[in-house]
């Protein structure tokens, strides 16, 4: 690999950055390059010193995502901190996919079901209206009692959503320290 | 050499390398593989994130061999950084060391 092939590797994997951190990133390689050259080493050798264009740069998209999702605070910003996470290696994919969709799924659920507790009076109105309400009592004060527990729960859930994103930016903490750990070497 | 030790440790000679001489990108990644066998270019996201973190600043000087290069240096939040990984070290590899030298008594 000579010094165009291993710069346009780079590049690709840069593409989605802004062009002035592109040009930033590459600067560094370039000037590694040019110094190497002129102290009479091939572009070959330099390149193979160098180590694999494509896994440099992931390491350095996604220090750039991470830095982003901790300067400006955003979901968009968080979500492309993950990806960019996430493609460094399949470990991380395990680590940060994995979890995410079992707890988000479980929440998912969980908010239904109180939704769905939380509307039974008023299917129990609509009920009325279409006069299949029989045994009249007993159905009203079930629906009461699953109203008043589906709403009972949302409110918990509301507590537990708002916990609940306080843990992601700490897990999303927890692995950049382990994304560092790996640029590292 | 084993890839943990290698993690781990390449932060701190870094930081040593650049606390006794301001360095430029090149001039470092030979001075740590003569040492340490690493992929090189996984120097330049460790140095931008020293950067970022403030343990290093960098400048822009001329070179007697052709254009100007970035040099690194180490500013006062960087050295004290580096004591503290220093301290962390010595413990730890005196630890291992001990632990070692037991062992073999006990054989």
């Amino acid at each position: 690999m000579n010094k165009d092939q291993f710069m346009n590797k780079l590049e690709v994997q840069l593409r989605k950055l802004p062009e002035d951190v592109r040009k930033e990133l590459l600067y560094d390689y370039e000037e590694h390059f040019d110094t190497g050259i002129m102290k009479g080493h091939s572009e070959e050798e330099l390149a193979n010193q160098l180590g694999d264009p494509r896994r440099i740069g992931k390491d350095l998209l996604a220090q750039y995502r991470l830095e982003r999702a901790q300067s400006e605070k955003s979901v968009k910003h968080i979500l492309q901190a993950i990806f960019a996470t996430m493609s460094v290696s399949f470990l991380n994919l395990i680590l940060v996919l994995g979890p995410a969709i079992g707890v988000i799924g479980l929440y998912i659920g969980l908010c239904s079901m109180a939704i769905g507790l939380a509307i039974t009076p008023f299917l129990f109105i609509g009920s009325m209206f279409l006069g299949t309400v029989e045994p009249f009592f007993v159905n009203l004060f079930i629906s009461i009692t699953l109203g008043s527990g589906g709403l009972l729960m949302s409110s918990g859930l509301f507590i537990v959503g708002k916990w609940l994103y306080k843990l992601t930016l700490s897990y999303i903490r927890f692995n950049i320290r382990i994304v560092k750990g790996e640029n590292a070497a | 050499m084993n890839v943990q030790f290698k993690k781990g440790a390449l932060e701190l000679c870094v930081l040593v390398m650049i606390a006794s001489k301001d360095q430029y990108g090149y001039e470092l990644a030979q001075n740590v593989s003569t040492k340490i066998q690493i992929a090189e270019g996984t120097l330049y996201p460790l140095l931008r994130r020293l950067t970022k973190e403030e343990y290093l600043t960098t400048y822009f000087a001329a070179s007697t061999e052709g254009p100007s290069r970035k040099y690194y240096s180490i500013t006062p939040k960087g050295k004290a950084y580096k004591e503290t990984l220093i301290q962390d070290w010595n413990m730890f590899t005196s630890a291992v060391t001990e632990l070692i030298e037991e062992e073999n008594k006990i054989e």
